[in-house]
């Protein structure tokens, strides 16, 4: 689990960034890993177009895209980041509604910031002694984050909403910190796994001329 | 879909139509636009119509503008603005729709509330495709019960929750639909002689239209009935004379009869709420006093109404958690859970009812998902030695309790009724400790504590382990703090978690994610547990944190070794104050150490940051100086350490000495010490986050 930690300490929760889905920034040589077969210019490697793909390389990364997006999942779900509720959310969405998954994320990393800045906010208060409002912080903590299939974090929020149950400061700011941890890694993971989808949907969307 | 589809699809012809269900028209309402959009997706996947709101008032509204426009409503318990049991409460009053709770709280004593206040079901989230796809049986089981014949009960236990309303007067009882079903579609305050009101109205086209009056009780109608109970005396009242007092026409004796039977477990409901306190000290014999703070464990109050004596009180008490970190009731378990509450409530004065229960109930633990506890209950004990609890401590009633479990390797040995005792003088002393682990960890206040001892089996609900974990550790405060001779039971309960933890340890693996502790385990620090925990206590760690212990935070802290002798004392022998006081001596022990190595600089800056924020990295490497005694090693740390906030609280009373030492060394920051002295009382340490580098940016320069 090692890996997570610098993941998780690139992103400031403090600072309550929020992240929106962008268009992939990546060029396609990073993305498809094909840069070196046909070295195009290095102009047509930036975001020079649209889509920020060279228009030649689209069709190919589809695939190779899809399966960085899997293999990304894959690891989530072994790590326990994620769990079968995720996948319930993927089967969603479909025709009538898209975006579901990316708006359903959207709206969580959305409110999950405004609780834990609530909840900091709290628990950094001298006097404080409100963990009954805690306790409603975090039972919406936890309702959101396993609607989402956000496992660890759910976790993380149940331990948290016992020791707020037991008015155990101390552990509350170790389930906190814990907290904005996990929530950190989660988000990074998501992240990542949106701009790998966006490209990928980029990618088998376009058709380019069959010229060469 | 027209309406006239939707009325004859639904309305009316019961089960009928094939289209049903599809086009289920649910109301659905939650507070979390998360879980409302995964919701509504989830109910169209399911083909059903939904409407959604945020608000519970807005949800109101719509069913109060048009009844017949919904056939489910499903809403969240925690709500802002109406609670969702009022809502419950209301819907099920006034429109009679079925309703189904949500809630990501799995507390036992939630779930009860729910049932008693009428849902037709109680859902865990997240919710899930499978469980939604089967909730139009609710509506189809309503329907059925409206249009049931006296004569006929069905398996309605659980819709007569809802059909009958909420008068307060809900039960579980499975037995009244004979009687008392209100039907709340035309005649909301109908007066007397409501004959037939339901029969009439509800399913004209139902073959299975029964012909007997059905009797509902408006409120004037319960008004009157209550004085006449009132005047004839509750233990007093028999139908017979009340029906006389109530005078009312075409009511019969056997409409009485029902409605008293639930007006009294009503009151009993009512009654033992308020007393709960004074039963449950009774019921497990220890002081009393100690259980005036078991306010925590409220939620006791709602399953005592059900035994109609103070015996079963107690035995009913046992087996339901309150606080229930029981895992998440999946629908299966939920199941489970309600046949528990059917069961077991009913029938009070019937242990058997309650073992049954109990039964199920550990069933539905051993149904938990993704635990490799199956067998929470494991920490029931046998008759047997519940037998002996009681002799010990409890009054009989525990008797009736013939466990259920198939505890699987669960062996509570003979050192059950001294651990029992030792539990509940851990639990008197305890208060609210105790309260909090009873809910989380005891199943019945005792036995789960034993199941842990003796067995040292995964005997904790999934989520027993992280509750467990640091409910221990607050119960080890709080021992310390309420009584002294807590303390050896506190020990004995502090010990009994460290046996046990261990094999929890994979337990908190699968369940907790051991991820979510997982940090911790990444470290190598956590062999500190002063329980001589191995390093799956990574639960222990966040608990031991308070004490200085590892809280290996994303591995900053390099030597995370405290002091076990020293962390032990402190635990077992001072209070948390005692605990600020020892952060105080750290803190002061840094002082000196840092005084030692004229490093007065950063330190002296560190402490100008305002917030002093001892985190336990902070505190175990000071404990690893208080050991190790380098003061190098000291110096590197302090000066690490003092870039980081360092937010002391201490206890005034206790830092005299270090005090004096400080303010002697440190004249310049006899302010800052002072203030910072001033501040919170009796806290733990703040831990500062790690992510949240805040002060550590702004102190940077002071490296």
């Amino acid at each position: 689990m090692t890996d997570m930690l610098p993941a998780a300490g690139s992103c400031r929760v403090g600072l309550m960034s929020q992240r929106r889905i962008n268009l992939p920034q990546q060029t396609a040589r990073e993305v498809t890993g094909y840069g070196d077969r046909r070295s195009p210019p290095p102009a047509l490697l930036c975001r020079g177009s649209k889509t920020g793909l060279p228009v030649w390389m689209l069709g190919l990364g589809a695939d190779r895209l899809r399966a960085d997006m899997n293999r990304l999942l894959a690891l989530l779900f072994h790590q326990g980041v994620l769990d079968e509720q995720f996948l319930q959310l993927q089967q969603l969405q479909d025709e009538s509604s898209p975006n579901f998954v990316s708006e359903v994320v959207n709206i969580y990393f959305h409110e999950s910031e405004k609780l834990l800045r609530n909840l900091r906010g709290l628990l950094m208060e001298r006097e404080f002694s409100d963990y009954k409002k805690m306790g409603i912080h975090l039972n919406q903590f936890v309702g959101s984050s396993s609607s989402i299939g956000a496992k660890r974090v759910r976790n993380v929020c149940v331990a948290f909403r016992a020791a707020s149950e037991q008015n155990n400061r101390a552990g509350c700011f170790r389930a906190l910190e814990l907290l904005e941890h996990e929530y950190c890694y989660l988000k990074n993971k998501l992240h990542e796994l949106f701009q790998i989808e966006q490209q990928r949907v980029l990618a088998a969307g376009i058709r380019y001329p069959m010229q060469n | 879909m027209t309406v006239e589809d939707q009325r004859g699809g639904l309305v009316g012809h019961g089960v009928a139509t094939d289209r049903f269900p599809m086009g289920m028209r649910v109301l659905a309402v939650d507070d979390d636009p998360i879980c409302l959009k995964v919701l509504e997706n989830l109910l169209r996947k399911c083909q059903y119509h939904v409407t959604t709101t945020n608000q519970a008032i807005k949800a109101l509204k719509m069913l109060r503008e048009n009844r017949n426009k919904y056939d489910l409503v499903i809403t969240d318990v925690n709500m802002p603005d109406i609670d969702g049991f009022k809502l419950l409460e209301l819907v099920g009053l006034e429109m009679d729709l079925p309703v189904i709770m949500l809630s990501a709280h799995s507390d036992t004593k939630l779930v009860m509330k729910g049932i008693t206040h009428g849902a037709c079901d109680y859902l865990l989230k997240p919710v899930r495709f499978e469980e939604l796809k089967n909730i139009w049986q609710h509506v189809i089981r309503r329907r059925k019960s409206d249009s049931k014949d006296q004569n006929n009960p069905l398996n309605l236990d659980k819709t007569c929750h809802g059909t009958e309303g909420g008068k307060g007067m809900e039960t579980t009882g499975n037995s009244d639909q004979n009687g008392k079903l209100s039907r709340k579609r035309k005649d909301q305050i109908e007066d007397e002689d409501e004959e037939d009101e339901g029969s009439g109205h509800e399913n004209e086209d139902d073959p299975s239209t029964q012909k007997k009056p059905r009797v509902v009780w408006s409120v004037e109608l319960h008004h009157k009935f209550v004085s006449a109970v009132k005047q004839l005396g509750l233990e007093k009242a028999v139908p017979k004379k009340i029906l006389d007092l109530m005078n009312v026409e075409g009511l019969t004796r056997e409409n009485v009869a029902s409605h008293l039977q639930k007006y009294r477990l009503y009151l009993k409901k009512v009654s033992t709420v308020a007393t709960q306190q004074v039963s449950m000290a009774a019921a497990l014999g220890v002081k009393d006093s100690s259980y005036a703070h078991m306010g925590s464990l409220d939620g006791f109050g709602d399953l005592r109404p059900y035994t109609g004596s103070g015996r079963l009180t107690n035995t009913a008490l046992s087996p339901y958690p309150p606080g229930g970190m029981l895992g998440r009731l999946n629908s299966s378990a939920g199941l489970n859970l309600r046949g528990i509450t059917s069961s077991g409530l009913i029938q009070p004065g019937h242990p058997q009812n309650l073992s049954n229960s109990f039964n199920s109930f550990g069933k539905f633990q051993q149904c938990m998902p993704d635990s490799q506890n199956s067998n929470v209950f494991q920490g029931i004990p046998t008759s047997l030695d519940i037998n002996q609890l009681q002799q010990n401590n409890c009054p009989s009633h525990i008797r009736g309790f013939n466990p259920i479990n198939d505890p699987t390797g669960f062996t509570l040995t003979a050192s059950f009724p001294d651990s029992c005792r030792l539990a509940a003088v851990g639990t008197t002393s305890n208060t609210m400790s105790a309260a909090s682990i009873n809910p989380l960890v005891l199943q019945g206040n005792t036995q789960p504590i034993h199941s842990r001892v003796a067995s040292g089996n995964q005997g904790l609900a999934p989520s027993n382990p992280e509750s467990f974990g640091l409910c221990s550790g607050s119960s080890n405060f709080l021992d310390q703090n309420r009584c002294s001779e807590s303390r050896q039971g506190a020990v004995q309960l502090s010990k009994l978690p460290s046996n046990a933890l261990p094999t929890s340890g994979p337990l908190n693996q699968c369940h907790l994610h051991s991820s979510s502790f997982g940090i911790s385990s990444t470290s190598p620090q956590i062999g500190n547990n002063p329980h001589d925990l191995s390093s799956t206590c990574a639960l222990s760690c966040p608990l031991d944190t308070p004490r200085g212990d590892v809280q290996c935070e994303e591995g900053l802290i390099a030597n995370m070794v405290p002091a076990t002798s020293y962390t032990q004392t402190q635990r077992w022998e001072e209070h948390k104050q005692e605990y600020s006081h020892y952060m105080d001596q750290t803190f002061s022990a840094i002082n000196s150490l840092a005084s030692a190595n004229s490093n007065q600089g950063p330190l002296s800056h560190s402490l100008h940051q305002g917030k002093a924020v001892c985190t336990n990295n902070f505190s175990a490497s000071i404990l690893d100086q208080l050991n190790g005694g380098t003061p190098s090693a000291a110096e590197s740390i302090v000066v690490e350490k003092s870039a980081m906030n360092i937010k002391m609280k201490p206890d005034e009373n206790q830092t005299k000495s270090q005090d004096g030492f400080i303010r002697s060394n440190y004249g310049s920051l006899d302010d800052i010490m002072n203030s910072m002295m001033r501040r919170g009382q009796n806290e733990t340490p703040l831990v500062d986050s790690v992510l949240g580098y805040d002060a550590y940016s702004l102190g940077g320069s002071c490296m």
